[in-house]
């Protein structure tokens, strides 16, 4: 017959961690984890922790799916749009640059499946430019958090630790089993480390179950692919979620060895999570508003219209001349190479304005970003996002590779039209080009490059040091408050 | 004796660091994101001022009905401030014509599309989650700390009634907490009224008392959920690690993973796409069927000395001819007639696709509805968006009230005997029609008999082409073209209303009030028999 655990048979006087004080920690992590293992909260966070690993899963692959067909889709648009056109053509067809959907959505989502994933861009002047999104999702629902496992690490795991640490130190005190336990001869730092390695592997284990069995619903029934980089960044993400665990374990440790009962520990807890949760990152977006305002609508159009009267002012009207072929060459198109400037003066300003004002933007979110981090719940957000390659890096990526991939559009044409000699070669106007079709196939096409881990763990470096420090920091308050405890 | 159990309480949470720390929290939080959002407000406010002055404009000098396309803007709501909403991810302006039937608007306002991964916060949120908290805070601890402290049984001593002692308890912290959510709230009225310079009107006043006692409701909730807890728990800190786990999962985890798993499970891209796909089909046979009736017209097809030269078209089918001869404009005339009547028609067709779409993504709706129906935040945010005039509902109101205006307007339309005249596509006067060869200094029946296309080229010789300009422009700054629209009906849209806001949400209000009666009853029935020891 099984006989009932007894948690308090452990400390029954034996002489072994007397001989060999190395073995304290120990007995002590599995005093603990005896306690812990039996306790209903750690079922109801281990059950939280791995339900809410599933649903994101599920959730997430199922939009993955989606995404990807939603792309697939107007890929075939495009090259049914640019079967059978001239040089001619192409100039005034809207070519996309579409960012794939994000495989490590799974892990950190960063705001991917919002952000704008779709830029279509002309190489006519007369043709402009759009940013926007392949993928719309049902806006009659509110914009949904993702349920990745950063949301996992972030809102639960930091919950579930304060939890399951709270009470190591002020519960025992009130209980008068920390007076027992620190008369054996273990130092107080082992049996802090020993309160602390317990509580890990119990963060640890729902923790690693749960994003194995989001990598197997991913994988087999979402159908994920992962490449070699991928795997890396899963990897990092992990050891990412369990450095996050032992800092905050090693936050409710410290609380608790500041406070004198088990209930002030976890109120005290309780209000540093809403604080580092929600209160700070929301500060850091409100700030961000404040300080690095994005240009308004009104301004974006004052700006366009001046450009517009600085350009036909330069040109003094003569900027919208297009003739027929049959008089522009009477005087070798004179006047529309004029227009052809003119216009091409107005995309290139045009185009100025638009990058600054996606900058204006990239640096407001980037702030929010770094204000944020104030929290270390959000700054362990934004190093998943640096080592991945995800969220605002992501998109930066995507826009900067998007703009390049017009030069290349451009010189491909450009080269095409040059080996025309009946072609007029004002470029990009339709009508003055080259009328030899195209090869569909020969036309670039766009293919993002994600972000290589290399460059995102060089990203990370600075985010990584001030969290270590950080934890660090913790460690070290956390031992030291223990080690002055009055049991 | 109730009084005394009142201000022992209150005082007891008002003198309470707990307290402190989240009323200030709250505070900071609720000041800055008015400050914010209230910016924002005047932002969208005076744009949307500028588009309809700027439409207004337009159309004074629109000179035929097919270009006559009024559009139908909506405000931005003050009071979505306070509750943002669906304002931020909606849009706002329709334009409405013959050839469609609004179902959704253009310009979704939303400011930053990079600052996605910080969720924005409104008082709604503030109060859900933070004041939330400070009810579960403030009560978790209400019967087991007395209880360990002994002086339950001291107060019971003193011949004091339990019905008073839980009363006052939750007399105690409601009041407290109303006393965080006040300054919370008033803070955020200052701000409002402050910083966008307007007073809200009597109605918004009434929306604005219906929200504070919606959060009231909630709170109280919240407040009685934690008292249970501490009726049933051993100790404080297990009735609190219960409270808190509740307090994540009811308020943060179950709304956003419903959200989360309605919006990817719910295959609103496939449906979609086959809305698209049925409209596109619809599309080209409408198409074709204009091309047919074309065709059916031969003047219309061949160039001719009849065919204007001037031809503008715009969105919606927005047409205008100049300089076409009378029997050109009579074939035109049959076959616009033939496109505006088939174009209704068909409109009606597209509309019945997008609302079996808008049937796949209410489904969507209703799944979330269903999954966070037990939590209590979720309750909240649907009382308070329609509160603020800021909920999906009123957005429905607005294009449901696009599309009674569209009906107007084609009565309107008719009235004028728009639809199938020569002022639908040209403003060229029956009695002084200018066909082009005129410009030439030849008749219709001249040109027909020379060269025709010889003829078009020679209007680009530079004498004849300032002619044509010169016509060009008396016409364009001929005040007397464009259309009379003293009569024509405006759009005009009323706006969230209390008592139909109130009514939306009627469901949510008492489900919220049910669960409080339901709360306060399991509270007393447990305290009726707890041991004070």
């Amino acid at each position: 017959m099984l006989s009932a655990p007894q948690p308090i048979a452990i400390l029954e006087p034996s002489p072994l961690p007397a001989r060999r004080p190395r073995a304290g920690a120990a007995v002590i992590v599995r005093h603990e984890l005896r306690r812990l293992l039996g306790d209903l909260r750690f079922r109801a966070c281990s059950l939280l922790i791995v339900t809410l690993f599933i649903v994101g899963a599920v959730a997430a692959a199922t939009r993955f799916g989606g995404e990807s067909r939603a792309q697939e889709a107007l890929v075939r648009d495009y090259r049914n749009r640019i079967t059978g056109v001239t040089v001619d053509e192409a100039a005034e067809i809207l070519h996309p640059a579409f960012r794939p959907p994000w495989r490590l959505a799974l892990l950190v989502d960063g705001g991917q499946t919002q952000s704008p994933d779709a830029a279509t861009q002309g190489l006519s002047a007369l043709v402009s430019p759009t940013l926007g999104q392949t993928h719309s999702g049902n806006d009659r629902l509110p914009v949904p958090q993702p349920l990745d496992w950063m949301f996992v690490v972030t809102l639960v795991l930091s919950m579930s630790a304060f939890l399951l640490a709270y009470d190591a130190v002020s519960g025992e005190r009130q209980d008068g089993t920390l007076r027992l336990l620190l008369s054996y001869p273990v130092p107080r730092f082992q049996v802090l480390a020993g309160k602390l390695l317990a509580v890990w592997i119990c963060l640890a284990a729902p923790f690693l179950t749960g994003a194995l069995l989001s990598l197997l619903i991913g994988t087999l029934w979402g159908g994920l692919r992962w490449n070699g980089e991928d795997a890396a960044k899963i990897g990092l993400v992990l050891l990412l979620g369990l450095w996050a665990a032992l800092f905050f374990t090693l936050a409710a440790l410290l609380v608790s060895s500041l406070t004198r009962d088990p209930a002030t520990s976890l109120g005290v807890l309780a209000l540093l999570w809403v604080t580092a949760v929600v209160v700070v990152p929301a500060l850091g977006g409100l700030l961000a508003h404040r300080l690095a305002p994005i240009p308004a609508e009104s301004e974006i159009n004052q700006r366009i219209a001046a450009i517009r009267a600085q350009v036909h002012g330069e040109y003094g009207g003569r900027e919208s001349r297009w003739r027929g072929l049959e008089w522009a060459t009477t005087d070798d198109f004179a006047l529309e190479r004029i227009s052809a400037r003119a216009e091409n003066r107005r995309y290139a300003l045009e185009d100025a304005t638009r990058r600054w004002v996606l900058e204006r933007k990239l640096g407001q979110a980037q702030l929010a970003h770094t204000l944020a981090s104030a929290s270390p719940a959000a700054l362990l957000q934004d190093l998943a996002e640096r080592l991945t390659g995800s969220g605002l890096w992501r998109d930066r990526s995507f826009l900067g590779q998007a703009a390049s991939f017009r030069g290349t559009l451009a010189a491909w044409l450009r080269a095409l039209d040059a080996r025309d000699p009946r072609s007029p070669h004002i470029l990009f106007f339709a009508g003055y080009l080259s009328r030899r079709p195209i090869d569909p196939a020969a036309v670039p096409r766009f293919a993002f490059r994600e972000i290589p881990v290399r460059s995102g763990l060089a990203a990370a470096r600075p985010a990584l040091a001030l969290f270590a420090f950080e934890t660090l920091a913790l460690a070290a308050a956390a031992f030291y408050s223990f080690s002055r405890y009055r049991p | 004796m109730l009084g005394a159990v009142v201000r022992k309480e209150f005082l007891n949470h008002v003198a309470s660091f707990r307290f402190w720390v989240v009323a200030v929290l709250a505070l900071v939080l609720a000041a800055s994101s008015t400050s914010i959002a209230a910016r924002d407000y005047n932002e969208r406010l005076r744009g949307y001022r500028e588009r309809r002055a700027d439409h207004e404009r337009k159309l004074a000098t629109v000179t035929v009905y097919s270009s006559l396309q009024p559009a139908a803007l909506r405000p931005p709501e003050l009071l979505s401030i306070l509750d943002q909403g669906f304002d931020a991810q909606l849009g706002t302006d329709v334009t409405i014509d013959v050839f469609s039937i609004p179902t959704r608007a253009a310009r979704a306002q939303r400011g930053n599309e990079l600052l996605v991964s910080i969720p924005a916060v409104d008082l709604t949120r503030i109060v859900g989650v933070v004041l939330g908290l400070l009810a579960l805070l403030l009560s978790h601890d209400a019967f087991t700390g007395e209880r360990a402290a002994g002086t339950l049984r001291t107060t019971f001593a003193h011949a004091v009634s339990r019905r008073t002692v839980l009363a006052g308890k939750i007399l105690g912290g409601l009041l407290t907490l109303a006393l965080s959510l006040t300054a919370a709230l008033c803070a955020s009225l200052a701000l409002l009224m402050l910083q966008t310079a307007t007073a809200p009107s009597p109605d918004q006043w009434l929306r604005i008392a219906g929200l504070a006692l919606a959060y009231g409701g909630y709170l109280s909730l919240m407040l009685l959920l934690g008292l249970i807890l501490s009726l049933h728990a051993r100790s404080s800190s297990s009735a609190l690690v219960i409270a808190v786990l509740f307090w994540l999962v009811a308020v943060l985890v179950l709304p956003e993973s419903a959200r989360a798993l309605a919006s990817s499970v719910t295959g609103t891209q496939e449906a979609r796409r086959e809305a698209e796909r049925a409209e596109r089909g619809l599309a080209a046979a409408y198409e074709k069927r204009l091309a047919a009736e074309l065709r059916r017209q031969p003047i219309l097809v061949t160039f001719s000395g009849d065919t204007p030269v001037s031809f503008m078209s715009g969105k919606h089918r927005a047409v205008l001819h100049r300089f076409g001869s009378a029997a050109y404009y009579a074939a035109l005339q049959r076959y616009y007639r033939f496109e505006v009547e088939t174009g209704i028609r068909s409109a009606e067709k597209l509309y019945e696709i997008d609302r079996r779409y808008d049937e796949r993504l209410r489904e969507g709706e209703r799944l979330v509805t269903v999954l966070s129906a037990a939590s209590p935040s979720f309750l909240l945010d649907r009382i308070s968006q329609s509160l603020a005039g800021t909920s999906i509902a009123e957005q429905d109101g607005f294009l449901a009230s696009c599309r009674a205006f569209r009906r107007t307007f084609l009565g309107y339309l008719e009235r004028r005997q728009a639809l199938g005249s020569w002022r639908w596509f040209t403003d060229d006067r029956p009695e002084q029609l200018h066909p082009w060869p005129e410009f030439l200094g030849l008749t219709l029946d001249q040109a027909a008999a020379a060269d025709v296309s010889g003829l078009f080229r020679r209007l680009t010789d530079p004498a004849v082409e300032t002619r044509v300009q010169e016509a060009r422009q008396a016409l364009e700054q001929d005040a007397t073209r464009h259309l009379p629209l003293a009569d024509m009906p405006r759009f005009s849209y009323a706006g969230p209303r209390f008592h139909a806001a109130l009514g939306r949400v009627a469901p949510e209000i008492l489900v919220l009030l049910a669960l409080n009666a339901l709360a306060a009853a399991a509270a007393w029935l447990r305290f009726r028999r707890y041991a004070t020891v």
